[in-house]
């Protein structure tokens, strides 16, 4: 994962590539909780991401449900079968695909 | 226990001091020697002078004068060609020589200067070989030396004996200079050290020399009787050095080492009564003190962190076993004893992954003709996972024996769920309710794998259908209810995630196509081979890699409606 944040600290982009599972999903959710305060505008590249389990998914949930109560998520360039993922498991309802 | 060691520091500290000890002492021989010989000659060679020097003052010149003359007078008629050497000594021509100068022994003259040079003879020097007088006579083609008395007891050089005069000699004779000592060894005369001195008569006229001959064997005698005694004293010296450095190295280094490497081996031993470092504790400031302070040290240190890691590892094995029975209560929270009936024919496994999970599979029946299956997935793994795991199996059973379709009950479910779900799990659910006298299967997804459908006679094909967010991600989600007819015989696969997304080693992923590919060369078989059939592919696959998730699956058979 790398992600970037503009000098306001209020927008961030972060890039999640190649495979997020259980095994890896824990070091990511750790490194964005300590980086999302004051964050207003937060957007998700999948374009490089491979696959995502319900672990990962379960992270994106959390960050989205954070980022209700302070600003906005949006999720971008979702490739094919990671969207076949979201619709697998209904998360097309649940973010904000864009 | 003592380590046996081939090749013992003793043995290596003894070779190497006493090679050392030998270089020293053959070095210190072989200078000795050289100084002390060098030395001796010079004192002979000085000895020898001083002697020659005393004789020539000692002796009557006049009477001598008187000798050289009439040795002289008869030596000179004496032809060029007859002239015979010492070399010859006792040849008939040597002896008939000497026999012309016979008459000279008796004269007055010759007896007093042989007195005085005897009484030199007698003063008891013990190198001195003899002592006798000669001159140089240059009346012939070449200068010859020629003894004119000799105060030796055996063999005497008689007046009248000749010799070669050394170019050196004969020069220093005429210029009436003091000789140098020089070293002969002749066959004739032996290894010898000789000194002359000039002898001149009343009126200061110079009628001779002096030669006084010192025997180099006894001068070399003396001195390997020093260098013996030397070495001797040397070699002793030099054993018991080294004896003494031995016991000290032995004392202060190998017997110390020795102990500590006897403890080190046997630290390991559980033998209460081993010795320990602590025990051996040694007050010295060098460095085997410090090695031995290094290795009590060590000792606690590992005792700490053994003991240590004994408590840490029993927590860790009281840990272990409790999430053990808690994966032993998950696994005996799925039921096994699958229906035996006419209408219909089930069977479900689960292949837990190594650490607790959070899939499950369920059936039970609603009434004598409704059977609810159920097929579920928490996100996450671990403790949490088992647990919401638990309690959402709970719900959907207490739910689903209340009235309702299936998207009802998910929507009740989930509200449930979500009320009080600050950890953020949520569950992916495919809840249907077969209608056993009819067919009629009621379906609804929340979020889960679309289960693979098989009409009689056809093949295996997924259910894709409007799937809903998963149970407890967000509230007052409407769920939708999905109907199908099935018809006798008709089969459904119900799975989780675990087994489209397998990986190989290589990385690659299991997939649904490759599942729908062995269902449906398997069209006839019983679903417990099925299940088995399916299983084994799924670990065939996985090869060497870890299984990294749950893998369930279930599998229905409805053959009513006949």
């Amino acid at each position: 994962m790398e992600f970037e944040k503009t000098n306001d600290g209020k927008t961030m982009n972060i890039e999640l590539i190649g495979e997020i599972d259980s095994m890896n999903v824990t070091e990511i959710e750790e490194k964005l909780l300590k980086e999302v305060e004051g964050v207003t505008d937060m957007t998700f590249d999948l374009k490089e991401l491979e696959y995502i389990s319900s672990a990962g998914l379960r992270m994106l949930l959390q960050m989205q449900k954070m980022m209700k109560t302070q600003g906005n998520m949006v999720v971008i360039n979702t490739n094919e079968e990671v969207m076949e993922i979201f619709k697998v498991t209904g998360f097309v309802r649940l973010l904000n695909i864009a | 226990m003592s380590t046996k060691t081939r090749f013992p520091l003793k043995i290596k500290a003894a070779i190497i001091i006493i090679a050392l000890s030998a270089v020293l002492c053959v070095v210190a021989i072989l200078m000795s020697a050289i100084r002390f010989s060098r030395t001796n000659e010079e004192n002979f060679k000085n000895q020898a002078s001083d002697l020659a020097y005393v004789a020539a003052l000692t002796v009557d010149g006049d009477a001598m004068k008187v000798v050289r003359d009439a040795v002289f007078e008869v030596f000179d008629k004496i032809p060029d060609d007859d002239v015979v050497l010492s070399d010859d000594w006792g040849s008939d021509a040597f002896n008939a020589q000497i026999e012309k100068f016979a008459f000279i022994t008796d004269m007055p003259e010759f007896k007093k200067v042989y007195e005085q040079l005897s009484k030199t003879q007698t003063a008891g020097i013990s190198t001195l070989a003899s002592i006798y007088a000669t001159d140089y006579d240059f009346s012939h083609s070449i200068p010859y030396a020629l003894y004119l008395v000799d105060a030796a007891e055996e063999d005497p050089c008689l007046p009248g004996v000749a010799d070669h005069a050394d170019e050196a000699d004969w020069e220093s004779a005429e210029k009436h200079e003091p000789m140098k000592p020089y070293i002969t060894n002749y066959d004739a005369y032996g290894w010898l050290v000789t000194a002359t001195a000039g002898v001149y008569d009343s009126s200061g006229e110079y009628v001779g020399v002096i030669c006084v001959d010192l025997d180099m064997n006894a001068i070399k005698a003396n001195e390997s009787s020093f260098i013996i005694s030397l070495t001797a004293t040397l070699v002793a010296i030099t054993i018991v050095i080294c004896i003494i450095t031995l016991i000290i190295i032995d004392l202060a280094v190998i017997k110390p080492l020795n102990k500590l490497s006897d403890i080190a081996v046997g630290y390991i031993s559980n033998n209460e009564d081993r010795k320990k470092f602590s025990d051996f504790k040694m007050r010295r400031r060098d460095e085997i003190g410090n090695l031995s302070g290094a290795m009590i040290k060590m000792e606690n240190d590992i005792g700490n962190y053994i003991d240590n890691l004994t408590s840490v590892t029993a927590e860790k094995e009281r840990i272990s076993a409790e999430l053990g029975v808690a994966a032993k209560i998950q696994a005996d929270m799925l039921p096994t004893d699958f229906p035996d009936r006419k209408d219909i024919e089930l069977y479900a496994a689960m292949t837990p992954a190594k650490e607790v999970g959070g899939d499950f599979y369920d059936f039970f029946f609603i009434d004598d003709d409704h059977i609810a299956l159920v097929m579920a997935d928490v996100s996450g793994k671990g403790v949490p996972a088992a647990m919401f795991m638990i309690i959402a199996k709970t719900l959907i059973k207490i739910r689903t024996t209340a009235p309702g379709t299936p998207a009802q009950m998910l929507w009740d479910i989930n509200n449930t769920l979500c009320a009080d779900n600050p950890s953020g799990l949520f569950v992916t659910a495919w809840l249907g309710i077969l209608t056993l006298s009819t067919g009629e299967l009621i379906s609804s997804n929340a979020g889960h794998e679309y289960p693979a459908l098989m009409h009689e006679g056809g093949d295996y094909e997924l259910i894709v259908g409007e799937n809903m967010p998963p149970l407890a991600a967000a509230e007052n989600i409407e769920y939708f209810d999905e109907k199908i007819e099935l018809k006798t015989g008709d089969r459904l696969f119900l799975y989780t995630d675990g087994v489209p997304e397998g990986k190989n080693p290589d990385g690659e992923r299991f997939g649904t196509d490759k599942m729908l590919k062995i269902l449906n060369h398997r069209h006839n078989v019983s679903p417990k081979e099925l299940l088995d059939d399916m299983m084994r592919k799924v670990n065939e696959f996985a090869g060497e890699s870890d299984q990294f998730d749950d893998v369930t699956i279930m599998s229905v058979i409805w053959k009513g409606g006949k």
